[in-house]
């Protein structure tokens, strides 16, 4: 019996090993293609020996060193998926209902799953994309099939790993991410970060990459390969997103793939419409006195907020300068490296907050209720269109309070923030 | 001169200085773009006399605890101080084995090393370390700036240091022995310690005891990337 279990951690799975290992399928970890180059065959990434060597013969990859640095002096063995599961007679213990829209989409999948094809989902911020999976997810569990949900980020994966488990309460359902202390465990579906599927090879029938125009997945040569790497030769590929990047357009214009297209939020009403703002003068060390003028209304108003800014620095520069101008409001600043991270953006959610001043990392996959956004700077390079359509969509999430505002501050009126306006207007108007 | 941010893989690019173009000064090579550098916190007054720490002009409480284990005259220098950013780095270097990660800090290494005096003597690391990371973490951050003396053999002890708090760490027993290969550098009026962090005193005063009880009298100071 222990045997079994441990045959079934390995099914799918690539793993490291020694020259030692006597396994007539090992291969070596980093291949010498010249002099100078060679290739991990794990990312499959090049880079120079030079580079990257420790000792006079020994080099390393650093592109997937976060798995565990492989040398030249390792090895990796691929183990054949089983897909060795006990199959419910119900996968799916949801119990919810589609909107029309929704139920389409949701058939179409599932025709595409039965095909084994690759499939955009392209759907507005907020239109409930994970409920219209389900049925398709419940018709691969059925054929015995292994899944993955793959997104580029932990919080992502976090979020979407409860709401899987309990619609498919009968299904072995795991959670794989760098951040966490839990060990891998082998499960019919598996949510983790792109970066795992690295240690997969040919494992998965259907996968679900969910976001996947954004940061770190996005213009990667490394996650992409990952991708490529943990399907099975016939595979389902399902995309989702709510902002395509350029590389799914013109696939699709380019008639290799194809879309759903769901540009209603489940409630029903439009997207807020993003107003642009002309902002004279950044004047430095002081607040901008447009942006002042808006939060005191807001302020009036009782309104909850959030801030984009392009930058740590100008997060925390930011607060300070509110804080000045309007120590009654209750505001502070969010970032990437900031420890209280979790704490802070729970806290907004509990109301603790009136305002949260952001850098981006809040701006997909979180949900808060009745808020309005702004962005400073939204000429900055930093903010692309996918980045300012994801912020604008954290407005108007609730059928209740769907006109929230969204106003982008800026001192260019740039293509990113024109691009942005008119796709949400395009979304908005073709129903 | 271009070249690539080892931390973020970002193009550098050198903004030349009026007087570089005057002066036709040779521009060191680069390893960290701006943005990576301005999240490291180098160590400026007010700091710590005799340790490097920042905060105070006053000596602080660990170079006064080891004032009260009787040692004197002891001096230590560091660039930075020990802050997430830094944290990040060091676990990517020692931690994940990143070795090209060395080369960061080479450019201010060069700078500050160039007013301390030879022959520099640098803590190794364990040869379970060594075997784990295939490099020692310290020679790979002073390697090809100075020339080193590898006179410390580090004995094998049952954690790492980075895996204690702060009272197992002072506890933790001798864990140096001199190699007398090395004997001649004895004859130095003076010997520089190198470490990458600084953080209770510990390891460098254990080498400071292992170079006393080898009958060194001469003077010795330190110097970590890190307080």
């Amino acid at each position: 019996m222990g045997d079994m279990v441990e045959s079934d951690n390995l099914s799918g799975r690539l793993v490291v090993t020694t020259a030692l290992d006597q396994h007539l399928e090992k291969f070596p970890a980093l291949i010498s293609l010249s002099k100078e180059q060679f290739k991990c065959q794990r990312c499959q990434m090049v880079n120079q020996k030079s580079l990257y060597s420790l000792t006079a013969d020994v080099f390393y990859c650093p592109d997937c060193l976060v798995l565990g640095r492989l040398t030249n002096q390792d090895y990796l063995l691929a183990y054949p998926e089983q897909n060795n599961f006990k199959i419910p007679l119900y996968p799916l213990s949801w119990r919810g209902t589609l909107t029309p829209k929704q139920q389409q989409i949701s058939q179409k999948l599932c025709q595409v799953q039965l095909a084994k094809q690759e499939h955009l989902v392209w759907a507005v911020t907020g239109s409930g994309k994970t409920e219209m999976l389900f049925a398709m997810i419940a018709q691969a569990v059925s054929q015995g099939e292994r899944i993955a949900l793959a997104a580029p980020r932990v919080d992502v994966c976090n979020e979407l790993y409860p709401r899987i488990q309990a619609a498919f309460n009968q299904v072995s359902v795991s959670l794989l991410h760098g951040q966490g202390a839990s060990t891998y465990q082998y499960s019919q579906i598996l949510i983790c970060t792109v970066h795992q599927l690295l240690k997969f090879r040919a494992a998965f029938d259907l996968l679900v990459l969910d976001e996947c125009d954004s940061y770190p997945y996005i213009n990667n040569p490394l996650l992409h390969q990952a991708v490529l790497q943990a399907v099975k030769p016939r595979h389902c590929l399902i995309y989702l997103s709510a902002t395509p990047s350029p590389e799914y357009l013109t696939r699709i214009q380019a008639g290799q793939l194809n879309y759903s297209l769901l540009n209603r939020r489940f409630h029903g009403h439009d997207l807020p419409k993003p107003q642009f703002c002309l902002v004279w003068k950044h004047n430095f060390g002081h607040l901008n006195y447009q942006l002042q003028r808006q939060i005191q209304f807001l302020i009036q108003q009782q309104q909850r907020f959030l801030l984009f800014v392009d930058s740590i620095r100008q997060a925390e520069l930011l607060s300070q300068l509110i804080k000045h101008h309007f120590p009654q409001l209750k505001q502070t600043f969010v970032h990437a490296k900031d420890p209280l991270r979790g704490q802070k953006v729970q806290e907004f959610r509990d109301n603790h907050w009136q305002a949260l001043v952001t850098t981006t990392i809040l701006e997909r996959g979180v949900t808060f209720y009745n808020i309005d956004v702004l962005v400073w700077q939204a000429d900055s390079q930093r903010f692309n269109v996918q980045t300012l359509i994801q912020i604008a969509g954290r407005a108007g999430r609730s059928a209740d309070h769907s006109d929230n505002q969204v106003i982008f501050f800026g001192q260019q009126y740039n293509s990113a923030i024109d691009q942005a306006i008119k796709q949400i207007e395009r979304l908005n108007h073709d129903v | 001169m271009t070249s690539k941010c080892v931390l973020c893989q970002q193009l550098i690019i050198h903004e030349f200085r009026p007087w570089e173009i005057f002066i036709g000064k040779q521009i060191d090579q680069e390893y960290l773009c701006p943005r990576c550098f301005q999240e490291f916190q180098a160590i400026n007054q007010p700091y710590c006399p005799t340790c490097g720490r920042l905060g105070s002009f006053q000596q602080c409480q660990d170079c006064q605890y080891w004032q009260a284990q009787g040692y004197r005259g002891f001096y230590h220098q560091a660039l930075f101080t020990y802050n997430p950013a830094m944290h990040d780095y060091f676990k990517r270097y020692k931690r994940y084995g990143d070795y090209r990660l060395r080369l960061a800090f080479q450019p201010y290494l060069k700078q500050k090393l160039r007013k301390l005096e030879p022959p520099f003597i640098f803590v190794p690391s364990s040869q379970n370390h060594w075997q784990r990371r295939l490099f020692d973490p310290v020679m790979g951050l002073f390697e090809g700036i100075v020339p080193l003396t590898p006179a410390l053999i580090k004995l094998a002890t049952d954690r790492s240091q980075a895996q204690k708090n702060r009272q197992e760490r002072l506890q933790t027993p001798q864990f140096f022995n001199f190699n007398p290969q090395f004997q001649t550098i004895l004859q130095a009026p003076r010997i520089t310690i190198l470490d990458d962090i600084y953080t209770t005193g510990r390891t460098i005063f254990h080498a400071i005891d292992c170079l006393r009880q080898t009958g060194y009298r001469g003077q010795i100071q330190s110097f970590s990337l890190v307080r």
